[in-house]
């Protein structure tokens, strides 16, 4: 038989295979996501307006914005894809290749850079990062060379006071330092909280100062030597941590000066003495004029909401809105005399600021739309928990530094493992009407104390789950702690386990 | 390296045409899937090999909707997946 090969046309498609994908859902009659990297964090008024506006087209007026400072959108349909990717395209977007849909170990991409979302504003910043992340962003995005490591590559960058960008829990998490009074960057090796192989774990201080002019190739010989070394034969066993934990640090930093062509000035350093915090509240800039925080419960926005951020933007400020890694919002550049006017506008909407701190801090996963978890989903317990705290608690939860993270899996995108209170969904096994379970950890945190959380209750029905969160949060009140970290120390386990499992 | 560039769709033999697009990440071997079968004729059969997992989710589903038959959607490797579908 004479072969017949038909050519399908494909150059609308190779145009954007190297930097557009969906990914894979499994909930709320959702099949596929799709994940909009927002470089640095930075959307204009007119960029906001435009995702709404796909949102509404395509998937059914959600969006959700995730600790990795991109913004989500569900039920996309494949056919509608390549109209949407051009008009991603169009805008300067792209999305994640979403690699993880492939059995082996390959087709890695690197993340969207986590970036502190006030660079180049704060006030109390060592250095504005925006330009370094960018140029780290803009090199890696849709590089062939970049497309198929052995699994995802996650870099973050501060140059904040807060360590906002949760450097312990990075691939490469760069934060600023001062050296003998120089300001450069430590970096934190192969940290991940998901269960992949050798298992969660904060990163290793690498043990280096890096100029800030040095960040780029540090960056690019990191990923080349993951790249180049990591394990390709199974995908358990095939991200960053799984090399480092197998090599060690010594002969990781040796490989990697051997890469990067230099030597770098050896430090002793760990991590930041503050880390894994939010920028909250109404704060100056470095020019006089004002940002608001605006915390959003599991980062879930409907795009109505979305179209009157982008206007409150527009009209209070420069136009310019940023994300940031607790699935919140920041409007910046607001003069003095508008904010009361801006913060009305967002009470309109439902959108405040004048709240607990507990609320910049939660986060909660899309277990909902990735079908790990049944009824109460994770951001349903997000909203729940702190219903309930406020109604019982009030202003006493003020400022109180407590983070509640929670997780629909061991995966952990919900950051459970290092929430001061963590919970993990546990979904009941088999039958047609699957239950919904949390187990309960205490005590995760970053910073110079960083610790993975320590489980203390097991199979939690919702409602336990949230009594003991509650019973948690009164005795943190009642004993006067300093912080949730000494309270934990304060406390035996069993009599921790006593205080969740008190009955009302 | 990812999977770039052309696809073509091969008569395997009489009304069986065949189409890799391993390599490619979703929604690609969905939208190549769909011109593939567009390509074809009623009771004509469009194979198609993956090594994405997704698709043997999206794939399906498409035909479906198309009202086209899936004969089969089965692991032929460590990596890879075979669809069938039937054109009606």
């Amino acid at each position: 038989m004479t072969e017949i090969s038909l050519e399908i046309k494909s150059d609308d498609i190779t145009r954007f295979a190297d930097k557009f994908s969906l990914g894979r859902d499994r909930g709320m009659g959702s099949s596929q996501f799709l994940r909009i990297k927002v470089a640095g964090g930075i959307l204009t008024s007119e960029h906001l307006l435009a995702i709404a506006e796909i949102s509404d087209q395509y998937g059914r007026g959600y969006a959700e914005i995730t600790d990795r400072q991109d913004i989500q959108l569900h039920w996309i349909q494949g056919k509608d894809a390549l109209k949407i990717f051009a008009k991603l395209d169009q805008l300067g977007f792209t999305t994640d290749k979403c690699g993880q849909s492939f059995p082996g170990a390959r087709y890695g991409d690197t993340r969207n850079v986590g970036v502190c979302p006030i660079s180049g504003l704060n006030k109390h910043e060592l250095i504005d990062v925006a330009p370094i992340a960018k140029k780290i962003n803009d090199f890696f995005i849709g590089n062939h060379n970049y497309l198929d490591m052995p699994r995802k590559f996650k870099i973050s960058i501060t140059g904040c006071e807060l360590g906002c960008t949760r450097p312990e829990i990075q691939d490469l998490g760069l934060f600023a330092l001062k050296k003998d009074g120089r300001i450069g960057f430590a970096a934190i090796l192969a940290g991940s909280l998901g269960p992949s192989m050798p298992g969660p774990r904060l990163g290793k201080p690498l043990g280096v100062f890096i100029c800030p002019e040095e960040v780029f190739d540090v960056a690019k010989a990191m990923a080349d030597l993951f790249n180049e070394h990591g394990n390709r034969e199974s995908k358990p066993r095939a991200r960053f941590k799984w090399l480092v934990e197998g090599w060690g640090l010594e002969k990781i930093r040796d490989e990697f000066e051997r890469k990067l062509g230099r030597k770098l000035e050896r430090f002793d350093h760990g991590y930041p003495d503050i880390s894994g915090e939010e920028h909250v509240g109404i704060q100056e800039q470095k020019d006089g004029l004002n940002f608001i925080s605006v915390p959003v419960i599991g980062g879930k926005l409907s795009s109505e909401k979305l179209k009157k951020i982008a206007d409150i933007a527009k009209s209070y400020g420069k136009g310019e809105i940023r994300i940031t890694s607790y699935q919140n919002f920041i409007l910046p550049h607001i003069p003095k005399e508008k904010l009361d006017e801006a913060l009305k506008e967002f009470k309109k909407i439902d959108l405040q600021m004048e709240v607990n701190s507990m609320r910049f801090v939660m986060v909660a996963c899309a277990s909902d739309f990735c079908g790990k978890s049944v009824e109460p989903h994770t951001k349903q317990m997000a909203g729940k928990i702190l219903e309930h705290l406020e109604n019982r608690f009030g202003d006493k939860l003020g400022d109180m530094k407590l983070s509640v993270r929670i997780s629909g899996c061991m995966h952990d995108c919900g950051l459970h493992q290092i929430g001061h209170i963590g919970l993990l969904g546990v979904k009941e096994a088999g039958g047609e009407s699957p239950k919904q379970f949390y187990n309960l950890s205490i005590c995760g945190e970053l910073g110079k104390n960083a610790s993975l959380s320590h489980p203390i209750a097991r199979v939690l029905k919702p409602d336990k789950a949230i009594s003991a969160v509650e019973n948690l949060v009164e005795a943190y009140l009642n004993d006067g702690f300093k912080d949730f970290r000494e309270f934990y120390r304060g406390h035996k386990l069993e009599d921790l386990k006593t205080i969740v499992s008190k009955e009302k | 390296m990812m999977q770039k560039g052309s696809v073509s769709l091969k008569k395997v033999e009489e009304g069986k045409y065949s189409m890799d697009v391993r390599g490619y990440t979703c929604p690609y071997p969905e939208i190549f899937a769909r011109r593939g079968m567009d390509t074809i004729a009623p009771g004509e059969i469009f194979e198609l090999t993956t090594d994405n997992v997704q698709s043997c989710e999206t794939i399906p589903t498409t035909a479906e909707e198309l009202k086209y038959k899936v004969l089969e959607v089965k692991k032929i490797n460590a990596q890879d997946w075979r669809i069938l579908i039937q054109k009606q």
